[in-house]
């Protein structure tokens, strides 16, 4: 067990950092403002610190140690030189403040990654603003609400989302004030489209569809749910994170939407950092562009430009420009790829995927039999008899050294298995876990007891995460 | 470059396993698409030879602005950054990880968080610290819909004082608009500070809550004592945006009085990044946690009774709690929140105190050099942390008279604020000489 950074403290001990420097000089500070009393910061010499968050590390599965099947997450390979060309310190250095003539390069790297962006969504314009894809939700909720609002059509309040929906569309649409409205699927996991036809009305202010859904299963109907949404005055907005399904093969702008966000950290290889940050950028069809967030990226003859002057902008949506140390890692990427390499990635994603399906389906229960792409949602229905959940499964194969799958989500499947192996893994991984799945489901036959304590091998076994909801420990104290 | 490791061998096994002959068969329920072109994008992609070589151009048309003295501040801070955060970030066993949502293997990601939200709670002064928000903009707005959730709804109106960050203003406008409900007023500025008075006869019982800046937007640090007494008199939630490199030296805004405290933490270990990222912290009273937007991380014990950390008050969280979530947000801003656990461990109990004493001791320094050349400082010289307006109305000129001496002198506020003047921060960054060099390029 690590011990607390503050419990290594060596009362007294200091880290030198600042140079000498003579001031003979007083505070001029009022010193009622003072304060009496030092912070409890930790005393630790440089040397235990470095072990200390060193072994932390190793205390976490990652993508560069283990293979991380999240479903929803799209946990690719983070390239290397993304990392590097991100750390430059003429990128990293720079002030938002600095004149704009002195920042024409970083300028340059949000502006082609804007067209990057506008390529593949078939929209018209895109802003990098948004910090992670709920942020990005939320802006292009915000545009969606303003466009309505100058349009004199306010009293359009009705948000359909589907009920495969990740739980941030629901969250960030009530945000912008609008109401949301579930909407089942139908056997084959689609959208029911009877189901939106009595909200076809002038107060339907739009949709919300992942696409691929959170089952993995393009909805072919998308244009035509489209054209219904857009022939009853509503707006159609696309959640992008499964942009990974799609590179090279359909655009949403063709198939209708309007708006939609990206999620660089899924599906542009900028990594999860146990949580963030992301980056969420919006694309919106052309007559959306007045209303896009401020500033945006121009090109004004040989010069980029931060642009505030914008028609109908709902406004800033965060302090600055974006995640810029993401938005530098998307573009390399595209660059790396180009054309070619983004279709590949889509088509090994999605073989990947299928591959496992067909053999992880001869011992796992699937809800959904149409097809699928980047991912697909098993169940426990066949080991349920013995009493195994889901989350016993799943905690088993932190024993074997894998990452669990998401588990419990989407909402639609009882007791959901939700995998999504990317493009990134080789043959012989892939194959790694479908034995060890296999072997998990002959255990759950022969030896239940096994699963439903796991995992056995870990420095952790179970959490009591009861006793955390009910008496939390937020903070350490002396 | 290439990122995939299937061999053509592989993918034809894969296919037959699959019992289809051809990738595209698993798109086939994708409709006939227009020719699918690309009007920006490359064909091929490069090779990290060709990306080396074109990045170090972009990188270099920024011009050599990084070899000049730098005074800006306005939100950003150039402070010293440890060579063992930058070495800490690079473990990819942290920036590879997703959120922790299996503790057992996620405990390095768990207990920093865990140590981090101690670390927060120690700056502003409150029992408990989320693991972190987009950004102190982003933060100082959720505080405002958290007051709200607070009366359940039934306190529909929100002060917020003029000197706040102008752009923290801007995104708390951008939210609210959308919703009838919440009322919003501006406090004035009086000398620097805002309008206590105003204050006094605008809140009221319908008031949730009242956010202020610590310091303020022009570096004044306000009456805060005064001001949280009429906020809690008046049974409001005092929200206070905040400089987190300030509790070095002076007293935290917990210790003052405030309930929610919020702010941007690229000062502690971040570096400036054109904006971002950066994170935002959020703070508050114990009694508040079910209100509480974002993540938070709690200390438990495993079956064997072994301490560990977990994600707790899930149900608070939109995953869960969908569109009655106290917040939306999923993703947010941890590697960024490691970043200032291994600072704050670096700089120190003693260190951090050291740091704050040495910007106030160059801000006095620098106060004191422009007095002696007559250049005046507006507002009171005695509530200055490391941030003043220097007395000038042709800001945007000098600030590029400076630029050709190689110094950025500081944030005109010509199109900013109300007023004109040159907004200046110093940090330990910034020696005496530098100093000297910008007053004496700003007297020229």
């Amino acid at each position: 067990m690590e011990k607390l950074i503050f419990e290594m403290s060596a009362k007294g001990y200091e880290n030198i950092f600042l140079p000498e420097e003579n001031l003979n000089i007083e505070f001029n500070i009022d010193k009622n403002l003072l304060k009496a009393e030092t912070l409890d910061l930790p005393e630790v010499g440089e040397l235990d610190i470095i072990r200390h968050y060193t072994r932390l590390s190793q205390l976490n599965y990652s993508i560069d140690t283990n293979f991380y099947p999240l479903g929803s997450c799209t946990m690719k390979y983070n390239p290397k030189i993304n990392e590097e060309i991100s750390a430059y310190s003429e990128f990293k250095d720079l002030h938002p403040y600095m004149p704009e003539h002195s920042v024409q390069g970083i300028l340059k790297v949000m502006y082609d990654l804007q067209n990057y962006l506008i390529d593949i969504s078939g929209l018209s314009a895109v802003t990098l603003l948004p910090s992670a894809g709920a942020h990005g939700e939320l802006a292009g909720n915000f545009i969606m609400a303003k466009y309505f609002k100058v349009k004199g059509e306010e009293q359009r309040k009705i948000m359909l989302i589907p009920d495969s929906a990740h739980g941030t569309n629901p969250a960030s649409t009530v945000m912008a004030g609008f109401k949301p409205v579930q909407i089942t699927s139908d056997e084959n996991g689609y959208i029911d489209i009877e189901q939106l036809k009595p909200y076809l009305n002038d107060e339907l202010a739009g949709i919300m569809i992942t696409q691929p859904n959170t089952l993995g299963i393009f909805d072919p109907n998308f244009h035509i749910i489209a054209k219904m949404i857009h022939e009853a005055g509503g707006l159609v907005y696309m959640d992008g994170a499964n942009m990974n399904a799609m590179l090279g093969h359909v655009k949403p702008g063709d198939i209708g939407a309007d708006v939609m966000h990206f999620n660089l950290h899924k599906t542009f290889s900028t990594p999860h950092g146990m949580g963030g940050p992301g980056s969420g950028p919006v694309a919106v069809r052309d007559f959306l562009v007045e209303f896009l967030p401020i500033p945006i990226v121009e090109k004004r003859g040989e010069n980029y430009k931060l642009n505030y002057d914008i028609k109908h902008t709902i406004g800033n949506i965060k302090e600055g420009y974006g995640n810029i140390g993401v938005i530098i890692r998307a573009l390399v990427y595209f660059l790396s790829l180009g054309q070619v390499g983004l279709k590949e990635t889509t088509d090994i994603a999605v073989l990947n995927a299928a591959y496992m399906k067909a053999k992880l389906t001869k011992k796992y229960h699937i809800k959904y039999k149409t097809l699928t792409k980047h991912e697909f949602v098993l169940d426990n229905k066949y080991q349920e008899e013995k009493g195994i959940r889901t989350l016993d499964i799943a905690k088993r194969l932190l024993d074997y050294g894998y990452h669990a799958p998401t588990i419990y989500f989407p909402l639609i499947v009882h007791e959901a298995i939700m995998i999504e192996p990317t493009e990134s893994e080789s043959k012989k991984t892939i194959d790694e876990f479908i034995d060890i799945m296999l072997k998990i489901a002959d255990e759950a036959e022969t030896d239940p007891e096994l699963v439903k304590t796991a995992p056995h091998n870990l420095h952790f076994k179970r959490f009591d995460e009861t006793r955390a909801a009910k008496q939390p420990i937020l903070r350490w104290k002396k | 470059m290439k990122y995939t490791q299937l061999s053509q061998e592989d993918i034809n096994e894969m296919l037959q396993v699959v019992g289809i002959s051809d990738i595209k068969e698993l798109f086939k329920d994708i409709p006939e698409n227009e020719k699918y072109t690309y009007k920006y994008l490359q064909e091929k992609g490069l090779t990290e030879i060709e990306l080396r070589e074109l990045f170090s151009n972009y990188a270099k048309s920024d011009h050599d602005i990084l070899d000049y003295k730098s005074f800006l501040g306005g939100g950003f801070y150039q402070h010293f950054i440890p060579s063992i955060v930058y070495s800490i970030l690079a473990r990819s066993e942290f920036y590879t990880a997703y959120t922790p949502y299996q503790p057992e293997v996620s405990q390095g990601s768990l207990q920093m968080i865990f140590e981090f939200q101690s670390m927060i709670s120690e700056i502003t002064g409150l029992p408990i610290s989320n693991a972190s928000m987009y950004d102190g903009a982003t933060a100082f707005t959720e505080a405002f819909l958290m007051a709200y959730r607070l009366f359940r709804g039934k306190k529909k109106k929100f002060l917020y004082a003029e000197s706040v960050n102008p752009i923290y203003k801007n995104v708390l406008k951008t939210y609210m608009q959308f919703n009838p409900n919440f009322q919003m007023e501006e406090i004035p500025t009086r000398n620097g500070k805002l309008d206590i008075e105003y204050l006094r006869n605008h809140i009221d019982e319908d008031t949730a809550g009242v956010g202020i800046s610590y310091p303020n937007f022009y570096g004044q640090i306000e009456d805060l004592g005064e001001i949280v007494k009429i906020i809690k008199d008046n049974k409001s939630i005092a929200i206070a945006t905040y400089y987190p490199i300030v509790s070095s030296v002076l007293k935290t805004p917990g210790e003052i009085g405030f309930d929610i405290v919020v702010g941007n933490g690229q000062s502690l270990g971040n570096p400036i990044y054109f904006s971002g990222p950066t994170f935002g912290f959020f703070s508050t009273k114990m009694d508040f946690i079910r209100q509480m937007p974002g993540r938070l991380i709690s200390e438990t014990v495993d079956e064997d009774g072994k301490r560990g950390f977990v994600m707790t008050l899930q149900t608070r969280e939109q995953h869960i709690r969908r569109e009655r979530a106290t917040s939306n947000i999923c993703s947010n801003q941890t590697l960024n929140t490691l970043a200032a656990a291994v600072y704050l461990s670096f700089i120190g109990k003693h260190g951090f105190k050291k740091l704050g004493e040495r910007i106030l001791k160059l801000t006095a320094y620098a106060m004191q050099k422009f007095k002696e050349v007559g250049i005046c400082i507006k507002y009171d010289p005695k509530r200055i942390f490391n941030e003043f307006v220097l007395d000038i109305d042709n800001s945007s000129e000098i600030v590029k008279k400076c630029l050709d001496k190689k110094i950025i002198a500081g944030i005109s506020l010509e199109k900013l604020t109300d007023e004109n003047g040159l907004l200046i921060a110093i940090t330990e960054m910034n020696s005496t000489r530098d100093i000297d060099a910008l007053i004496k390029a700003i007297k020229e």
